[in-house]
């Protein structure tokens, strides 16, 4: 049983990978702005081809670690993507930073100093800050993502975890030794 | 510490509640006089979601940090592990997944509301489409909080099969 299942690095890696790139893309990476759908995406997509290797049907358990891994995999991979890009383009690496402050600010008056907090990071504590933040968020719905993945495309049927037996329960006696006097039946020709 | 699926309901309870609160918290502490609270709240929960204005409840004649939809996704899925919860306290075994059917049900007000809203027909109001996702929320949290126990065993499977003493293999035919 153990061996019929699939391996869940390899799934998880690839949609991490995957999703991870895209979020770094601007405006595809947009799209995370609802909901994280795309990490939800990189979930379902590691279930998914987790089911498709699997010869036995994959619990719900294992489609979950499948999507928690991948939303785990996504951010260095965001990160890849999104400091390639943002040096592509020639901007600042805290010039997206400093688009969502200016953001939040016409939403909020006041609270300079988180701002002034913020900007004393620098570029790569902005990142290091970013990545934790994202590794919260990203790993329950890249888990999200496993669970609905194993709803929507596993079909096989998997077998009834085996409950503990309830405090008290003692197993049942062997049963007795067959008396040599008696012969199981056997059908010969 | 022993995980049990009444644990995992109650820190699923306490985590969908305390992504709700800190959305609500944010336009309260704007009202009285904390901007800088508000600001760290509308930052820290900006990743997961588009935060306009235009498409979020207000509190307190401020807008939410979260919009109406992710709001509603949280607060179901809030109601979904509470209703978990009080299934697990009323028998000893673990909740089972409920059937597909359920989630593609859960799925329609949502898919409905966002047709309407892609289409223009009559964007719906702010407290329709949480409504529309809470249906949602509460669905995926039947599948989330069970898969997550079993996720749960299966780590735990995998260090106690780690941590556990080997036993010493004997090479057939030596002694």
């Amino acid at each position: 049983m153990q061996q019929d299942q699939a391996d869940i690095w390899k799934p998880s890696l690839i949609a991490g990978a995957v999703f991870g790139l895209l979020s770094g893309i601007p405006l595809v990476g947009a799209l995370n702005c609802a909901c994280c759908s795309l990490i939800v995406g990189a979930g379902v997509m590691a279930s998914f081809m987790l089911i498709r290797a699997s010869a036995v049907a994959v619990s719900y358990g294992r489609a979950a670690l499948t999507g928690a891994l991948a939303g785990l995999f996504a951010v260095p991979f965001w990160l890849l993507a999104d400091v390639s890009f943002t040096v592509l383009r020639g901007r600042s690496v805290t010039q997206d930073f400093d688009d969502a402050m200016e953001q939040t600010r016409g939403m909020v008056e006041g609270g300079e100093w988180v701002v002034d907090a913020m900007a004393q990071l620098g570029a790569v504590g902005l990142l290091m800050i970013t990545s934790v933040i994202f590794l919260f968020i990203w790993i329950p719905f890249g888990t999200l993502g496993g669970v609905l993945g194993r709803a929507l495309f596993e079909r096989r049927t998997t077998p009834p975890a085996i409950q503990p037996p309830p405090q008290g329960w003692t197993p049942p006696p062997p049963p007795p030794p067959a008396d040599p006097g008696t012969t199981q039946p056997t059908f010969t020709s | 510490m022993k995980m049990t699926p009444a644990r995992l309901a109650w820190v699923a309870l306490a985590i969908s509640l305390g992504w709700c609160a800190l959305a609500a918290a944010a336009p309260l502490l704007q009202e009285h006089g904390n901007p800088a609270g508000a600001m760290a709240i509308r930052l820290l929960q900006s990743p997961a979601c588009h935060q306009m204005a235009e498409r979020s409840l207000h509190l307190a004649g401020h807008p939410m940090t979260l919009c109406a939809r992710c709001t509603g996704l949280a607060a179901g899925f809030a109601a979904g592990a509470g209703w978990l919860l009080l299934w697990c306290q009323s028998r000893p075994q673990t909740p089972p997944f409920p059937s597909r059917r359920l989630l593609a049900w859960a799925a329609l007000p949502a898919a409905v509301e966002w047709v309407f809203d892609v289409t223009g027909l009559t964007p719906p109001a702010a407290p329709v489409r949480a409504a529309a996702a809470a249906a949602l929320g509460f669905a995926i949290s039947l599948f989330f909080v069970p898969a997550f126990f079993e996720l749960c065993g299966i780590v735990n499977d995998a260090i106690r099969r780690r941590t556990a003493p080997r036993e010493p293999t004997h090479a057939a035919g030596s002694g």
